[in-house]
């Protein structure tokens, strides 16, 4: 009897110990999957204050999905959604995302609107080895911190605005002086390196900072000084009520130069907040989708939404979340049959210009890089319309 | 030129400043207590104009009409519903039930915002500017309509409360009760319907700003929080006690404010009005252009 | 026309008036006398409404006016002038008169009441435009009665109308409440001058602990050291 009891400890231990060493290399079945599902886990903020980007960017993302599914699903498997609230705060996102792990025991991730709170939950993510794609949330190191391996993201990210700003004004002639006008945040903050460094190495020089309030209510002291500094081009990194401020004000008091200004601000949302586009003549702004709504390029999108979700807006921020899912989706696929987390992400870093739906950049990810996306493009207003002007200077 | 388009703006500006100051002051005279929801009346004001205008298709004076009597209106019921409860609550002495009054109107403010939320959320909104041109150029300087308008009914109302102050039964009752509750009563006042009086006429001064301001700053839930700083940097200029005197120190702050922002540097502009609430309080409690503080007891 | 039956009133718990009984008869000058702290202003402030009272019964006119606030009883046509005066610091000296008709229904002889206010007060005419908080004490008494004048009362009380005024002055008060007492005016007096008191008033009542212990006509208290030992206790 004891021997027995002994040995039978002994097995169990040693089994225990064969299972803890397997567990993280070959685990033969990951959560999540069934042969006829795969169960993804959303996280978006669908309260709070950042409620406004929550069902919006969720639906644009879940349509692809619903899509797929529509198909017949992936390799016989349909994806299963569960979608939690994080309220734009950490401890809720993190509360969501453990929630969505351990107890959902979903295969991967797709969420986070708010970086902030998304940033929360990296380590709990990358801990339990689930894959993740980021919904909208732009913070850089979310995705570029190391090490990640499981968390990716397919749209541009917060810096890359501060790189094609500057790339951009390296194609237009006679521009030697700027002055960058923006917010003292952490969310314009993220462009001011990239922008700065591009500035430099295309040898445009850098007059100054004009720091406006994310409240302003009036631009007359920024235009005017401005104004005195003589630049060639004025990049504007603000908030859509504080920019529409300024370039009402700049109009007014006769500043006339081009402004290019970075994704924080949407021109057809600017021209709705100034009332015309007149003030606009001179505006350029990176925007991230291969057109306009309503144009060529977004209409399948837009019908898309429309067909899964009737009762959507369909409002800028509505596609933001959609080239995320299409990267999952290729994932999955290219990860064949056999689904574990392992191969799928193996195939999601063999992704290469994989088209980006309604975004202008197609996608491309790696073992060591996992922002997929790089690109965006110029829009301009011509004859009162806003039209894609591509990445050079009046191409 | 370049000092005429500053001072345009810094005194409309200030004007406006000095309009949600006198709401401020209004109540703190009669009841000794800054009210921290005047903010969010100023914001109702907007918002209410905006649902006559833009929802409703109504003219726009008439509109403004709607919102400076409508916000009046909530003014005196917030007083009924959430102010007078509590100073006729007979347990509390004078201190603690100020205290809670504070309380109450900080609690307002809250509710308040979080109510405008429900209908309102975060999306974009413009309340269209009184008149159709948008600016008139006077003397080579180019000058919103909107801001000539704002200076001119800011004008106006100061006046026309420096007379009704002055003149008018009710605006003496109300000077008398905020000198002295107690002698008010012995003349036969009904001191608790002059607090509601007060409330509805300090309610309808926010909703004029809100109506005037909001072409200028957009309408948002949160529009009445940087204007309630801005009010009280004024009211604290003025004293806390005069019509004149918070119309002046919202001028002086609006001027201030816009030159140090074009000569020194333009992230100081926001950051202005708490330091002259802390200079003021400290330095000079009576205000700039406080004449003499409403004696209370 | 005042009736005060078992009258019981105070503070929160803070119980002063331990259910006093008094009355005024129309056209008379009745003093209330007592030590400090025994219970007469807040005598005064319980019949105004400016405290509530817990018990007994008040009666103006025979129309009962507990527990109706200051605005209403005033309304009876009665005024209190009160032992801290009350007034509005930084307004006029004319305003305060105006002000003391302002809740009357019959304002259209505002000009004849501050007149006939002033004619029991001279001395005011010439510092019309003054702002109360600038006068001296005796002054300040002035406009404190001539407010309550101008709401031409019934009843006028009067909370210790004598602190802190030079002998002069107060001869002076005694002949101004008896003038107008004169003009028909019934009147209230709450003193410590017993020497005032006595002088106009035609009879008194005693409080000590928020109890009257002692009253009668004016005659019967020729002893004036007696008297005021009584209620000193
Ligand atoms: N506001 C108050 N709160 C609490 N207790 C009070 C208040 N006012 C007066 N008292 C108390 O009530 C009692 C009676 O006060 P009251 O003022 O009626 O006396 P009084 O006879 O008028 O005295 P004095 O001659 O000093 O004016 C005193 O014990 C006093 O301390
Ligand atoms: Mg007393």
């Amino acid at each position: 009897m004891k021997t027995s009891v002994r040995l039978s400890l002994v097995a169990s231990a040693a089994l225990a110990l064969t299972f803890a060493m397997a567990a993280p290399h070959a685990r033969a079945d990951d959560p999540g999957i069934t042969p006829t599902s795969i169960k993804i886990g959303m996280i978006g903020s669908l309260t709070g204050p950042a409620a406004a980007w929550g069902w919006p960017t969720i639906n644009g993302a879940r349509m692809v999905y619903d899509a797929v599914n529509a198909q017949g699903g992936i390799n016989g498997r349909k994806i299963e959604l569960v979608v939690e609230d994080e309220q734009c705060a950490p401890p809720m996102a993190l509360a969501a995302a453990k929630k969505l792990i351990h107890r959902d025991k979903v295969f991967m991730l797709h969420g986070g609107s708010c970086s902030g709170s998304i940033l929360a939950t990296r380590d709990e993510v990358l801990a339990n080895e689930v894959p993740m794609m980021i919904l909208v949330a732009t913070m850089d190191k979310i995705v570029q911190e190391k090490p990640n391996d499981y968390i990716y993201r397919a749209f541009l990210p917060g810096s890359f605005d501060g790189k094609i700003i500057a790339d951009f004004i390296a194609t237009m002639p006679n521009v030697k002086r700027v002055v960058v006008v923006g917010h003292a945040d952490e969310h314009a903050g993220a462009r001011y390196g990239t922008l700065t460094e591009g500035l430099k190495k295309h040898g445009v020089e850098l007059l100054g900072l004009e720091t406006i309030e994310t409240e302003l209510t009036d631009a007359t002291a920024q235009v005017l000084k401005i104004k005195d500094a003589k630049p060639d081009a004025v990049v504007l990194v603000g908030r859509p009520a504080a920019s529409a401020v300024f370039l009402k004000d700049a109009h007014r008091l006769g500043l006339d130069v081009p402004m290019i200004g970075a994704t924080v601000v949407d021109l057809q949302d600017l021209a709705d907040r100034i009332g015309g586009t007149d003030a606009l003549k001179n505006m350029y702004v990176v925007a991230v989708y291969k057109g306009p709504l309503g144009s060529e390029a977004m209409t399948p999108w837009q019908e898309m939404l429309k067909k899964y979700y009737p009762s959507d807006k369909v409002q800028a921020s509505s596609f933001l979340g959609t080239s995320g899912a299409l990267a999952v989706v290729e994932g999955l696929k290219k990860a064949g049959p056999d689904l574990t987390r392992a191969k799928f992400v193996e195939a999601m870093n063999g992704i290469q210009n994989l088209d980006g739906g309604p975004m202008a950049c197609s996608l491309s990810f790696s073992a060591a890089d996992h922002d997929g996306c790089r690109t965006g493009v110029m829009w301009g207003v011509r004859d009162g319309k806003i039209v894609v002007i591509g990445d050079r200077w009046k191409n | 030129m370049e000092i005429a388009t500053l001072l345009s703006v810094g005194l409309s500006n200030g004007c406006l400043y000095g309009l949600v100051g006198l709401g401020l002051v209004l109540v703190y005279s009669s009841q000794g207590i800054p009210n921290f929801a005047h903010g969010e009346l100023f914001m109702a004001g907007a918002f209410l104009a905006y649902t006559a205008i833009v929802l409703l298709g109504l003219p726009y004076f008439l509109s403004f009409l709607i919102a400076v009597v409508g916000i009046g209106l909530m003014g005196m019921l917030l007083e009924w519903l959430a102010i007078r409860p509590i100073s006729l609550h007979r347990s509390l002495g004078r201190a603690s039930s100020e205290v809670a009054i504070v309380l109450a109107t900080v609690g307002l403010a809250i509710v308040l915002k979080g109510l405008a939320r429900i209908p309102w959320g975060d999306s974009v909104r413009n309340l269209p500017t009184a008149f159709t041109t948008q600016t008139v150029t006077i003397g080579g300087v180019a000058i919103a309509t909107q801001r000539l308008l704002i200076v001119a009914v800011t004008l106006v109302l100061t006046v026309a409360i420096s007379v009704f102050f002055a003149r008018a039964p009710l605006g003496k009752k109300m000077r008398a009760t905020a000198q002295n509750p107690t002698g008010a009563k012995l003349i036969g006042i009904h001191t608790s319907n002059i607090y509601s009086a007060t409330w509805a006429l300090a309610a309808a001064c926010g909703a004029i700003a809100g109506v005037l301001a909001a072409p200028l700053i957009f309408l948002h839930p949160d529009m009445g929080t940087r204007m309630l700083l801005k009010g009280f940097a004024a009211a604290c200029l003025g004293g806390f006690g005069s019509v004149t005197g918070v119309l002046l120190g919202g001028v002086l702050m609006g001027v201030v404010e816009i030159f140090a922002g074009r000569y020194i540097a333009t992230s100081m502009m926001d950051i202005f009005a708490p330091i002259i609430i802390i200079l003021v309080l400290l330095f000079w409690p009576q205000g700039l252009f406080g004449a003499r503080r409403a004696a209370r007891v | 026309m005042l009736d005060i039956t078992g009258l019981r009133a105070g503070y929160g718990a803070h119980e002063v008036l331990k259910g006093l009984s008094m009355r005024v008869g129309k056209g008379q000058v009745v003093a209330l006398l007592g030590g400090n702290g025994a219970g007469k202003t807040t005598t005064l402030s319980a019949i105004m409404g400016l405290i509530p009272s817990q018990g007994g019964e008040i009666a103006f006119e025979s129309n009962s006016i507990q527990g109706q606030p200051a605005h209403r009883v005033f309304r009876h046509g009665l005024s209190l002038v009160p032992q801290w005066r009350e007034l509005f610091t930084d307004m006029s000296v004319q305003e305060h008169l105006e002000l003391g008709a302002i809740a009357c229904a019959s304002r259209g002889d505002l000009d004849a009441r501050v007149a006939s206010a002033l004619d029991y007060f001279p001395e005011l005419r010439a510092h019309l435009g003054r702002r109360a908080g600038t006068l001296s004490g005796g002054q300040q008494q002035m406009v404190a009665i001539a407010r309550a004048l101008t709401a031409r009362p019934k009843l006028l009380m009067l909370d210790e109308p004598s602190m802190g005024l030079a002998p002069l002055v107060v001869r002076e008060l005694g002949r101004t409440i008896k003038r107008l007492n004169e003009a028909g005016t019934s009147v209230l007096l709450v003193e410590q001058n017993m020497h005032l008191a006595l002088g106009v008033a035609s009879y008194v009542y005693v409080i000590r602990a928020g109890k009257i212990i002692t009253h009668g006509p004016t005659g019967d208290f020729h002893d004036e050291k007696e008297l005021f030992h009584s209620y000193i206790g």
